[in-house]
């Protein structure tokens, strides 16, 4: 060993022999290294690796349950808005009818208020002709004594006379059935 | 002690390199213990065990970005490599796997880092240490899956071959499962790394001798050359790097998922 | 080499037959060089105590036989 040259030209190293020293050194710290990965490093990364797996299916799950939400919504929706075209249409086909029965009984109620006044009207029509006919009537007797004796009480002297007191007669009967009239009108 | 040949013999000509590069002295001197390799090796681990403890801490869902390398490297091994060529029952052996893996890249990418340039599994010690885990993990495997008898009768007596044939074949299946698969492992990331290496140091060696010792045109424009080209190699070797501590991996999964697996 | 579980998707089906095909080569190779090792071996031993050097050769050819023997039961017969 003390001339390295010789020592070399004796004992050429042989690349197949392994040395004890780099056994031991080896053993040493493949063991160490894979104890301290083994304890403290992969646990690390499967973990995250099975954290990672879990926020991916995680987020799937959530995003299949918003969709499924989604769709409930959507569905819900719908048969409110159906419900509610419904009820619109349930209420106009309510209103329609109600409105021709108002209409109808609108038209019912005029009609009869319509006879009603056209009834008293008649009515009062006929009983003030009765009335007039009543008076007429009471009254014409007592006119003819009355235009009978003025005849005779001016014995028909002339013609003319007896136009004149025809005239006033009848004047007079005019400005009587005036006097007739006035009243009942007032009172019709 | 590879160096000082070198110098030594740097003057008159060019001495290639071969299997005393990979020799180192103690750091500290003539007996003591540490050497190189070792050296990387403990401090590769530990800066291993420091970068993924960072990446682990304020582990969150959405990742930051040292968590997410360190994540993404951990979720390789375990998706692409144990769940891949085990199955379900792989979560189990995820742990050892992806250790494995850090372990083997780090210390085969110490080969290109800059100042550092020595992948130790190219020392065969290491692989070795591997190989023979992954062999006791999946033999243990075996045997508590289908029994000490039934495990090895699987394995040595596959049914279908008339009995006198088993004396010829019996031997080569246990060889080559309890002997030949670690050595295979072992021999298959040792000498990846040994001929990388000595390669990538033939180049650089190579080259500065051509530019400061040969010197002259030929000499400087050569060992140009040899340099880039080193550049070139050091890439190339990064890749085998990865690839090897992939396979030296995926290899020991796919034996623990054929111990695991009913039929053998 | 044992058979790798099968996975779930078709995708991870493809990628599991790589792996069993890369798998599988290695394991053939082990098996032919487990051969060659294990009966190139008896050879050798039965050579050195008889010290006829045809036993080496008789055991290579024959464990490189078996070899390939094994490779074609475990692998060639599926296809």
């Amino acid at each position: 060993m003390s001339d390295p040259v010789l020592w070399l030209a004796v004992q050429e190293p042989s690349p197949l022999a392994p040395e004890p020293g780099e056994i031991v050194v080896g053993i040493i710290a493949f063991v160490l290294l894979f104890l301290f990965l083994k304890k403290k490093v992969y646990p690390v990364f499967e973990k995250t690796f099975a954290e990672r797996t879990a926020a991916i299916e995680g987020g799937i799950e959530k995003a299949e349950k918003a969709q499924a939400e989604a769709a409930e919504a959507l569905e819900k929706y719908n048969a409110q808005l159906a419900e509610a075209r419904g009820e619109a249409g349930r209420i106009r086909t309510e209103a329609q009818s109600q409105r021709a029965e108002i209409v109808e009984e609108a038209r019912t109620e005029a009609r009869t208020e319509a006879q009603r006044i056209l009834e008293a009207a008649s009515a009062q029509i006929a009983s003030e002709r009765a009335q007039a006919m009543a008076e007429l009537r009471r009254d014409i007797g007592g006119l003819a004594v009355a235009l009978a004796s003025k005849v005779v009480g001016e014995s028909l002297e002339d013609e003319a006379r007896q136009r004149r007191t025809v005239e006033r007669f009848l004047a007079g009967l005019e400005q009587a059935d005036e006097q007739a009239v006035a009243p009942s009108g007032a009172a019709g | 002690m590879s160096t000082s040949v070198l110098a030594v013999e740097g003057g008159e000509g060019f001495v290639s390199p071969g299997p005393s590069t990979f020799v180192y002295p103690p750091i500290f001197g003539e007996g003591t213990f540490l050497t190189k390799p070792m050296l990387i090796v403990i401090l590769g681990s530990a800066l291993i065990a420091v970068l993924m403890f960072l990446a682990t801490r304020r582990a969150s869902v959405v990742p930051s970005k040292g968590q997410f390398v360190g994540e993404s490297l951990y979720g390789f091994v375990r998706n692409s490599i144990a769940l891949d060529a085990i199955g379900k029952p792989g979560m189990k052996y995820v742990p050892y796997l992806a250790t494995v893996f850090f372990f083997l890249a780090t210390m085969n990418i110490a080969g290109i880092v800059p100042l550092v340039q020595f992948p130790a599994t190219s020392r065969i010690a290491f692989p070795l240490i591997l190989a023979v885990i992954s062999c006791v993990i999946f033999n243990a495997i075996g045997i508590k899956r289908h029994g000490l008898g039934g495990y090895f009768k699987d394995m040595m007596f596959p049914p279908g071959i008339p009995w006198p044939v088993y004396i010829l074949l019996a031997p080569i299946e246990f060889v080559s499962t309890i002997i030949i698969r670690p050595l295979t492992l072992t021999l298959r990331l040792t000498f990846n790394m040994f001929a990388g290496h000595l390669v990538l140091v033939l180049f650089i060696l190579g080259g500065e001798y051509l530019i400061f010792e040969y010197s002259g045109v030929v000499g400087i424009a050569a060992g140009t050359v040899a340099i880039l080209g080193s550049l070139i190699l050091t890439a190339f070797e990064g890749f085998v790097q990865l690839l090897q501590a992939y396979v030296f991996t995926l290899l020991s999964a796919l034996y623990i998922g054929g111990a695991l697996a009913d039929e053998h | 080499m044992p058979p790798v579980p099968p996975d779930d998707s078709s995708d991870d089906d493809a990628k599991a037959l790589g792996r069993k095909g890369e798998a599988d080569a290695y394991g053939a190779l082990g098996l032919v060089i487990s051969g060659v090792l294990v009966w190139g071996g008896v050879g050798f031993l039965v050579s050195e105590r008889l010290d006829n050097p045809v036993f080496v050769m008789l055991g290579l050819l024959l464990g490189m036989g078996a070899g390939l023997y094994l490779v074609w039961f475990r692998y060639g017969r599926q296809q």
